[in-house]
């Protein structure tokens, strides 16, 4: 049991605190002169792998080194700049742009934030795009 | 003590080092105030969307002109206004060398 | 005196690659909409470098502005593509924001003709 307690602690509790990031926050205009505001807010995300970390777990289960050492060659297939983790698909945001229409057919827009956020869970961790923003109505 | 078998380790090396890893940096949506003439009837509005890339190996580069470059292809396509654009940069990530990606969605007002 | 071997002259070159081209990256991009108008374009930019990437102060951004209102007097200034860029040689950075767009006129709406106007007579 004890030599279980550090991969339960490794596993469990980091989730139930989590570390949230916010990596790039954008403001567009705000116009309030011509209707009512509306807010609506857009969340898409994607699931995040963390491979040194999912090595270490592995490592610290299976009590070897080899997982950390194929993290580490995996790692080299993973070159470049990262913000966040690293996720298997670049086109979950890519339906943004469609669903703010859907939110306002009449496309009058305004106040618009845009986040890219991400909340880590050590081995995993969420990827956000947030986007919030304001329709004008009559 | 078994040790377990190479080729099936380094095959799953090689399905996850596929080069299917991606990071996300930034996803912008602004622009939707048309730019010029807010009055009078509505426009016909086409969605438009470029896309410029740049490999990059070892890190080493010295511009971020694709970034121009695909700002002047969503220009290309469209003589009227352009609005509600959306912009994503984003890294698909690689074996020592990565690719980075700009593309822009937008209306083009006509 | 031993031959260089070709790893050392292979991870040399690379070295000097790397030192003479230096490491840019895009750090932020951001697009605003884009006016049909594009006759006159703008461009302004800023940097600012530092010892081993020790920066003090971010005031170098503080004339970007300023900058592209003076390519456009009495204008208004659109469809801006701003890029932020940090590059790093060895143990320089520099860290520069590009900005361009175009500087429009809005068409100034048409004055109502007075009826009690005074007309000058030949």
């Amino acid at each position: 049991m004890r030599r279980f307690l550090p991969l339960f602690f490794l596993c469990f509790a980091p989730p139930l605190v989590g570390c949230a990031t916010l990596h790039r926050a954008q403001l567009d205009e705000i116009d309030g002169q011509h209707g009512h505001l509306v807010p609506f807010e857009i969340h898409v995300s994607e699931t995040g792998i963390n491979t040194k970390a999912v090595g270490q777990i592995a490592s610290v289960a299976m009590r070897s080194s080899r997982p950390s050492q194929i993290a580490s060659v995996v790692a080299l297939f993973q070159f470049g700049p990262k913000t966040g983790n690293v996720v298997y698909s670049d086109e979950f945001a890519d339906a943004v742009a469609m669903t703010i229409l859907e939110r306002c057919p009449t496309a009058r827009v305004t106040g618009l934030m845009s986040l890219r956020e991400s909340t880590n869970y050590y081995a995993v961790s969420g990827e956000y795009v947030t986007v919030r923003g304001y329709c004008i109505v009559d | 003590m078994h040790r377990a078998p190479l080729l099936p380790m380094l095959a799953a090396v090689a399905v996850l080092a596929c080069g299917c890893s991606y990071s996300m940096h930034e996803y912008q949506a602004a622009g939707y105030a048309p730019a010029t003439q807010v009055a009078g009837p509505p426009r016909q509005a086409v969605w438009i969307h470029a896309r410029a890339n740049q490999g990059v190996v070892l890190g080493v580069t010295d511009n971020t002109d694709y970034v121009d470059e695909a700002y002047q292809r969503l220009l290309a396509q469209c003589p009227g206004d352009i609005v509600a654009v959306n912009t994503r940069y984003s890294t698909k990530l690689g074996f020592l060398s990565y690719k980075n990606t700009v593309e822009m969605q937008a209306f083009c007002l006509q | 005196m031993t031959k260089p071997t070709l790893s050392f002259v292979l991870l040399g070159s690379l070295a000097a690659l790397a030192t003479l081209t230096g490491c840019t990256a895009l750090q932020s991009v951001s697009v605003t909409q884009i006016p049909a108008d594009r006759s006159r374009p703008l461009h302004a930019e800023v940097s600012n470098t530092a010892f081993l990437g020790i920066h003090f102060t971010n005031d170098f951004i503080e004339p970007l502005t300023a900058k592209l209102m003076a390519e456009c007097p009495r204008g208004r200034v659109t469809g801006i593509l701003t890029k932020q860029e940090s590059s790093l040689y060895v143990i320089v950075q520099t860290r520069r924001v590009v900005a361009t767009g175009y500087c429009v006129y809005d068409p100034t709406p048409a004055q109502p003709a007075e009826a009690t106007a005074m007309q000058e007579t030949h």
